[in-house]
C-alpha cells in the first residue's frame, strides 16, 4: 500500500444475509484522482460508496482513507468525506437558508464566516433566488442542487457521488461540470458511480467496471474506454 | 459537543413548530381522554380525585407514544440521521438531543393536560406534583427515544414500539402514579420520597444505558 494513497481497499467484501454484494475488492486511488465506477444495477456500486462514506461497514477486508483506518477512525474519515447518494438527507420543513446554516453549524462547530460560505454555495449552485423557499416546495432537480450546496459547505477531501446526474436539468449539468473541474483543480479525490457514461467520462482519470461485486475491468486512460 | 446539542435541539423545535398540527392532535387526544374518563365517573369528587393520578399517567403514557415514534420516523426517512452523522454528529449527542427534545415536548403536552386535570378532577396543583411529572417524563423520553431508535428502521416498527416500551415502563408508571397520588391526597408518612427515588433510579439507569448504546442504535455502521 502506498502511504500517500487517498483511498486503499484490500480484500473488501460486504454481505447482506447470505448474499455477497461485494466479494473481494482491491483498489488504490491517489489524491486528486477521479475514479468513475460503472456497472449494471445491483452490482455493488452504491454499497461500495456507502462503505467509503462510513454508512456501512465491510464484512471483511481493510480500508484506509487518507491514512485513517475505516475500522478504527470512522469519525476522522467523516470529517474528510462528503457523500451524495440516493437519499437526499434534506429537512423538507426547513427553508434552504435554514438547512444550510444547520449543515454549517454541525460541520464546522462555529458560525464564523457562515453567512459568506452559505451565500457562496447558493450562488455557485444557482439557488440564491430560492434561499427563503421551503425545501418541500423545490423541484427534485433543485433539491439535488441543494445537496451539492451541502457538499460545498463541508469542503471534503474525498467526494463520493452516487448517480449525481439524473434529476439535474441542462443548467444543473453545466454547473456540475464546472464544479467537477474546480474540484479537480483543487486536488479533490472523487468517486463517481453513474450510468451516464459520457458525462462521467469527461471528468474521470480512471474507470473501473464492477460486476457481481468484483472489479472486472480497469481502464487507466479514459480515451481507451471510449474506444 | 454542547454547540451540537443546542443546534440539534433547535432543529427539533423548529420542526415541531413547522408541523404543529401533530402537536395539536396529541394534546387533543390527551384532553379528550381525560374528558371521557371524568364523564364516565360522574360527579363523585372523591372518586375523581382518587383515580386522577392513574388516569393522568395513562393519558401521558399513550400520548407520548405518538410523538416518540414520529420524531424518530421523520429522521429515518430520506437518510436524515445518516446525513447528521456524516456531518460529524456523535450518535451519543444525537441521542441526548432527541431525548431532551422529546422530554420538552412531553412537558409541553402535560402542561396542556394539567388544565383539564385540575378542572375536571378537582386536583390541587402543587410543585411536588410538577417534580414528579418532570422525573416521569424524563424516564419516558430516555427509554422511549432509545426504543424508537431500534424500532423505526424496522418494518411495522410503529406497532413494535408500544409492545416493547410499555412493559419496560411499568416501574416508572407505578412510581409516577403513587407519587402523584400522594401529592393530590396528602402524604402523612413522607412515603413519596421512596417513589421519587425509584423514579430517579429509573431515569439515571436507562439514560446512561441508552447513552452508551447510542452508536449501535443510530449508526448502522457500528
Amino acid at each position: 500500500m502506498s502511504a500517500s494513497a487517498a483511498v486503499h481497499l484490500q480484500g473488501v467484501g460486504r454481505r447482506f444475509g447470505r448474499r455477497w454484494i461485494l466479494s473481494s475488492l482491491d483498489l488504490t486511488v491517489q489524491p486528486g484522482e477521479t475514479l468513475a465506477i460503472f456497472g449494471n444495477n445491483g452490482t455493488g456500486k452504491t454499497t461500495l460508496l456507502q462503505i467509503l462514506a462510513t454508512l456501512l461497514s465491510p464484512t471483511r477486508g481493510d480500508i484506509t482513507i487518507f491514512g485513517h483506518s475505516l475500522a478504527r477512525e470512522k469519525n476522522s474519515i467523516r470529517r474528510l468525506t462528503g457523500y451524495i447518494g440516493h437519499a437526499k438527507q434534506l429537512y423538507n420543513h426547513f427553508t434552504v437558508d435554514e438547512y444550510l446554516e444547520l449543515v454549517f453549524r454541525l460541520r464546522h462547530k462555529t458560525t464564523e464566516k457562515m453567512r459568506t460560505r452559505v451565500d457562496q454555495s447558493l450562488d455557485t449552485m444557482g439557488l440564491t433566488a430560492h434561499r427563503q423557499a421551503i425545501i418541500e416546495t423545490l423541484s427534485e432537480g433543485m433539491k439535488k442542487r441543494l445537496t451539492f450546496c451541502r457538499l460545498l459547505l463541508c469542503d471534503p477531501r474525498l467526494i463520493l457521488l452516487d448517480e449525481p446526474h439524473p434529476t439535474l436539468d441542462a443548467q444543473g449539468k453545466m454547473i456540475f461540470d464546472r464544479l467537477m473541474r474546480e474540484w479537480k483543480q483543487n486536488g479533490k479525490t472523487i468517486f463517481i458511480a453513474s450510468h451516464e457514461h459520457d458525462q462521467t467520462l469527461a471528468h474521470a482519470d480512471r474507470v473501473v467496471i464492477i460486476n457481481e461485486g468484483k472489479f472486472t475491468h480497469e481502464v487507466r486512460d479514459r480515451n481507451k474506454y471510449v474506444e | 459537543m454542547l454547540s451540537d446539542l443546542i443546534t440539534l435541539i433547535q432543529k427539533d423545535f423548529r420542526l415541531i413548530i413547522r408541523s404543529s398540527v401533530h402537536l395539536f392532535s396529541v394534546v387533543l387526544f390527551g384532553v379528550l381522554l381525560l374528558l371521557l374518563f371524568s364523564f364516565s365517573m360522574g360527579g363523585d369528587i372523591d372518586l375523581l380525585r382518587k383515580s386522577a393520578a392513574g388516569l393522568f399517567w395513562i393519558t401521558v403514557f399513550f400520548s407520548s407514544t405518538f410523538f416518540l415514534d414520529q420524531s424518530l420516523q421523520y429522521e429515518q426517512k430520506d437518510g436524515r440521521i445518516e446525513g447528521l452523522l456524516l456531518l460529524g454528529v456523535d450518535p451519543k449527542i444525537y441521542y441526548v438531543s432527541k431525548t431532551f427534545s422529546n422530554f420538552l415536548l412531553l412537558i409541553l403536552v402535560e402542561f396542556f393536560l394539567l388544565f383539564p386535570l385540575i378542572v375536571l378532577f378537582d386536583v390541587p396543583f402543587s410543585w411536588s406534583m410538577l417534580t414528579v411529572l418532570i422525573m416521569g417524563s424524563f424516564g419516558i423520553s430516555a427509554l422511549g427515544t432509545a426504543y424508537a431508535g431500534v424500532t423505526t428502521s424496522l418494518v411495522s416498527g410503529n406497532v413494535l414500539l408500544p409492545l416493547l416500551l410499555y412493559p419496560m415502563l411499568i416501574p416508572l408508571l407505578l412510581a409516577g402514579v403513587q407519587a402523584t397520588q400522594l401529592c393530590i391526597t396528602g402524604d402523612l408518612f413522607n412515603e413519596r420520597f421512596m417513589w421519587y427515588s425509584l423514579l430517579a433510579i429509573f431515569d439515571v439507569v436507562f439514560f446512561v444505558a441508552a447513552f452508551l448504546c447510542a452508536p449501535f442504535l443510530f449508526d448502522k455502521s457500528s
